[in-house]
């Protein structure tokens, strides 16, 4: 069980620190200091150590909130070594922010061993630019009910380094067609079309590397689909050091669980590409469609994503920002009146035009 | 004078001898030597056509025949056959024969030059005749109707013959009928297909435009495929056969206006010096 935090505050002011997008820095806003990544993390992981040998180190608190044994299964306390508050997280909690003092807090523990990501893609995007894509969303939707354009705000936006598996694999495609080849020509009083019939056969293999999926229960999984894809270029070696100002959730879900996912993902795609090596036939009927996926390795990542939620009409709309690519999602409401009216005016448009055409210019 | 008198009376003679002659031979107007016909059919043929002969001054005769004897066309026939049996009425033994060879299944249309005849059935006439006559009625072995109607065509085209407006390309009060009727019946299909456009195809485009835009609303949704993620040079085709089995082959006949039945048998019309012809099979 996790029972320490680290706070992740300036050694030059003991200001809180943050990550920042633009700089790949970790910053001060306080007195303006910026390090390395690498370098604050050695500095951390030196002071929790002499922490842990001196018998200092914050502990998990358990005496102040009495909790149901079911809520005591999920549910974490911590004390922010900064002010000694009280956190009350959940048993993911990897990084968060303590509400009191907003000093930036991370615990350690859920990076340990097996829990410990591979790789991490740090934020590229900040807050302000996740506000203005959500602005911009609300572009070119006609549909939009005119009120939640006007009236509605964002109620929550968080940075989240969102748990993701990355799946490599090969898939080893067999399929079996039955094509044809139509031929016609004419004669003087005849139209004759020859048909010749082909078994078409095709096996091959298909490699595929890093499929994601993400790994926590609490993200909507058409919502990370949909945010893909992330370039893996700027996959680094994951450092807690990228986590300050932002939350991040180890995983809930297992690699095993997640696993079908992206199975289904790589089967449809070798079908698609080893079905798109039968050409030149006017039909090819598949007769053998078989597919079967020999998992190689299993990376765990972290990956940036903006979540926004809004409020409308006594109903909450989340919306989510890729944080390195900015590509934004989600679903927003339709606005029926709108949508008749719409069809009615496009209707009677097209009407019209096509009696002008139709009937007075033809 | 009692001379001239004589002379006078024998010329009156022989031209009532004449034209008892001629009507004498133009009584048979319809006859079958083959026995296709009803006795009752040939003798109700006979008085429509003696009824339209004496209204127009013109004959018009029927032959239907089990072989074209010795000769070596249907128009040499048909030629020698109103020659022979001295048809026609008048000095230029006005009328109009049409007649059948059972044995070859092939029909002339036979108009003798000079008289009210050639005038009413030049060669559009003959042949638009022929077209309703023949394709109408004999291909389908209707040889009593066929007649009928030919007498009945006969009489309408001479009376427009007297009336000074022959039936011809120029002038075919029929074809400019079922071309008004045919273009109108056109303008009415028109009219109903921009009427259906018109009604129709809007509210489709409508809503899929609408189907369009709302789906602008809804962007999230599970993914499928990983072709994003197909590693460079990561397709390697193991196996790759193409087997001929079989060959199959089908064959449509086209279709010609020619092949659509009640229409469009060809004809052949033409000219010797006796009189114009149309014939063909049938």
């Amino acid at each position: 069980m996790p029972d320490q935090v680290t706070n992740y505050t300036c050694p030059s002011c003991g200001g809180p620190l943050r990550f920042d997008p633009d700089t790949q820095k970790v910053v001060c806003d306080f007195c303006g200091s910026s390090f390395d990544p690498a370098e604050i993390s050695a500095e951390f992981a030196a002071a929790n150590q002499a922490a842990a040998e001196a018998g200092t180190a914050l502990k998990e608190s358990n005496d102040v909130l009495q909790w149901s044994d079911e809520e005591a299964a999920h549910m974490r306390a911590y004390s922010c070594p900064s002010c000694g508050a009280q956190l009350i997280c959940d048993e993911n909690t990897a990084a968060t922010s303590c509400p009191y003092c907003g000093n930036p807090t991370v615990v350690p523990a859920q990076f340990d061993g097996a829990l410990r990501p591979d790789y991490i893609i740090p934020f590229r995007l900040k807050k302000e630019e996740a506000v203005k894509k959500l602005s911009q969303f609300y572009r070119g939707k006609p549909l939009l009910p005119s009120a939640f354009r006007a009236n509605n705000h964002i109620e929550e936006i968080k940075g989240v380094y969102v748990p993701f598996w990355l799946y490599d694999g090969q898939a080893a495609a067999e399929l079996s067609y039955h094509a044809t080849k139509v031929h016609t020509h004419s004669t003087s009083d005849e139209h004759i079309t020859v048909t010749e019939h082909y078994q078409v056969d095709r096996k091959g293999t298909v490699r595929f590397k890093m499929v994601p999926a993400d790994a926590s229960s609490k993200m909507p999984d058409e919502m990370m689909d949909a945010i893909e894809p992330f370039n893996y270029q700027d996959l680094t070696p994951f450092d807690m050091s990228y986590l300050p100002g932002y939350l991040a959730d180890k995983y809930d879900v297992s690699s095993e669980e997640d696993a079908e996912r992206a199975d289904t993902r790589m089967k449809n795609s070798a079908l698609s590409a080893i079905s798109a090596t039968v050409i030149g036939y006017s039909s090819a009927i598949p007769e053998v469609e078989r597919v079967h996926i020999k998992p190689e390795r299993v990376h765990y990542a972290f990956m940036p994503v903006w979540m926004l939620s809004t409020k409308w009409d006594d109903q909450i709309y989340l919306f989510a920002m890729n944080g390195q690519t900015g590509k934004f999602i989600g679903d927003l409401p339709v606005d029926m009146t709108k949508f008749w009216l719409y069809f009615l005016g496009i209707t009677v448009f097209m009407a019209a035009v096509m009696y002008v055409v139709l009937f007075l210019v033809l | 004078m009692k001379k001239l008198l004589k002379l006078i009376a024998a010329a009156f003679l022989f031209i009532l001898c004449l034209r008892i002659h001629v009507s004498a031979a133009n009584t048979e107007y319809v006859r079958d030597d083959y026995g296709q016909l009803s006795a009752s059919e040939i003798n109700e043929l006979n008085e429509l056509a003696a009824k339209v002969s004496d209204a127009h001054h013109a004959g018009v005769y029927v032959r239907v025949m089990p072989n074209m004897e010795n000769y070596l066309s249907i128009e040499e026939y048909s030629e020698a056959v109103y020659r022979n049996e001295a048809m026609g009425y008048g000095d230029t033994i006005d009328g109009i024969l049409l007649i059948l060879d059972m044995d070859t299944r092939s029909f002339d249309i036979f108009v003798p030059h000079g008289g009210l005849s050639e005038t009413a059935f030049g060669t559009y006439a003959r042949e638009k005749m022929a077209d309703k006559v023949v394709n109408g009625y004999l291909r389908y072995d209707d040889y009593a109707g066929g007649f009928s109607n030919y007498i009945a065509i006969a009489d309408e085209y001479y009376s427009y013959a007297e009336a000074g407006t022959p039936i011809s390309v120029s002038f075919d009060p029929e074809r400019e009928a079922e071309e008004a009727a045919a273009k109108e019946r056109r303008e009415e299909a028109e009219k109903a297909a921009k009427t259906g456009a018109t009604a129709g195809v809007p509210p489709i485009v409508a809503l899929l435009s609408c189907l369009v835009m709302k789906s602008r609303n809804k962007t999230t949704g599970i993914k499928k495929e990983a072709d994003d993620y197909i590693a460079k040079n990561g397709i390697r085709l193991i196996n790759r056969s193409d087997r001929f089995l079989y060959r199959t082959e089908s064959r449509t006949k086209i279709v010609r206006d020619d092949d659509r039945g009640g229409s469009g048998g060809s004809f052949h019309s033409s000219s010797s010096s006796f009189g114009s012809h149309t014939s063909g099979h049938f």
